[in-house]
């Protein structure tokens, strides 16, 4: 075997001699010493890098971190969805405008000359016959295509919120 | 009582849990400030660039997505921090040059040392601390942090054989300085 070189000693140290190449390199170094020395120096660097000392900031350097946080964070807004606020604005603006066209169109309980009670009455089956009128038709093919529109990009949001969702437990498991 | 994970603890602080950074202060104070103290070769330099690592790691946090470790991530904004913080006090050298500049310097630095150390321990210390701040940082990885050579060249964008070349050449040094001391005898 020829003399260590730097290749083999950092192999030696990391451990990434073959059974073979270990058995030469000892058998080497019974008969020279120059490599023997090599590989004590070599070993006692190594030794000692392992030995380095860890070192520690000022005790109260945590503490003084936490304050300047503190100082500079924006204050932290949790992720929101803002799909489903979106969606579920639109269809309470959407229930609340049908339910304001069917009594719009109604006559005051005080030309009529009923009691409040009965005006109610009158207004809930005036509404559910506008409402028949509203989705007689043509407006009914417009309206349920645009409902099937929004279940459909409904439906897709959560099957996607539902995948972040499983991908972030997996990630903590 | 089990530990929290560094993501589990990033996910707390990023859903309004400010008090919580303090667990990941407190988890990766020590190592940087060891990194960063052998990279300036100076406590209150290392002090202060750590604060400011701390501080961006923090403010970047909520971008943090975990396809890395966290530590890896960390270590990137300590070790491009102290650059940084290297290149602002001196004029920038050119790489080469100022690792032959470093090296020189060790070997000035050597008598002194030598003269200075009461034991070989004390000797591999003071010429540790008085490595080029690139050895400096990928000895320190390796052997306080552990981290694999691959980890390392992420975290100092080193291609990988040059961050193995680092490594060897930092153990190369020591054994020449060992040798010349002739301290290879002393018994490990």
């Amino acid at each position: 075997m020829n003399h260590l070189n730097d290749e083999i000693l950092n192999k030696y140290i990391d451990n990434e001699l073959s059974d073979k190449e270990l058995s030469d390199l000892n058998d080497h170094i019974k008969n020279c010493d120059q490599c023997l020395n090599l590989l004590k120096a070599h070993r006692l660097a190594d030794h000692h890098l392992k030995k380095m000392e860890i070192s520690s900031p000022s005790s109260d350097f945590t503490q003084r971190i936490m304050q300047k946080v503190q100082m500079v964070s924006k204050p932290f807004k949790p992720k929101k969805n803002y799909f489903f606020r979106f969606v579920f604005s639109f269809m309470l603006l959407l229930a609340l405008g049908i339910v304001i066209f069917a009594f719009a169109n109604m006559p005051s309980a005080a030309s009529e000359g009923i009691s409040v009670n009965e005006y109610l009455l009158e207004g809930v089956s005036h509404f559910f016959s506008g409402y028949e009128n509203i989705i007689k038709g043509r407006n009914a093919s417009i309206i349920g295509s645009v409902l099937s529109f929004i279940i459909l990009i409904s439906v897709y949001f959560i099957y996607e919120s539902h995948k972040n969702f499983k991908s972030r437990l997996d990630k903590l498991g | 009582m089990k530990s929290l994970t560094d993501t589990e603890i990033i996910e707390s602080v990023n859903r309004g849990n400010q008090g919580d950074y303090s667990l990941l202060v407190d988890r990766y104070k020590h190592k940087g400030f060891s990194l960063l103290k052998r990279m300036l070769r100076n406590n209150q330099d290392a002090e202060e660039v750590l604060q400011d690592s701390f501080l961006k790691a923090y403010q970047s946090l909520q971008s943090f997505r975990g396809d890395a470790k966290f530590s890896t991530w960390f270590y990137r904004i300590v070790y491009n921090s102290a650059l940084s913080f290297l290149s602002s006090k001196r004029k920038k050298l050119d790489n080469d040059l100022q690792s032959i500049e470093d090296h020189l310097e060790l070997k000035d630095s050597d008598d002194h040392i030598y003269a200075e150390s009461e034991n070989v321990k004390q000797y591999i210390s003071g010429i540790i601390e008085k490595m080029p701040e690139k050895y400096a940082a990928v000895i320190t990885m390796f052997y306080l942090e552990e981290m694999s050579l691959d980890e390392i060249s992420k975290v100092t964008s080193l291609s990988l054989v040059n961050t193995k070349v680092i490594l060897h050449r930092a153990r190369g040094i020591l054994r020449e300085l060992i040798l010349k001391h002739n301290y290879q005898e002393e018994l490990l």
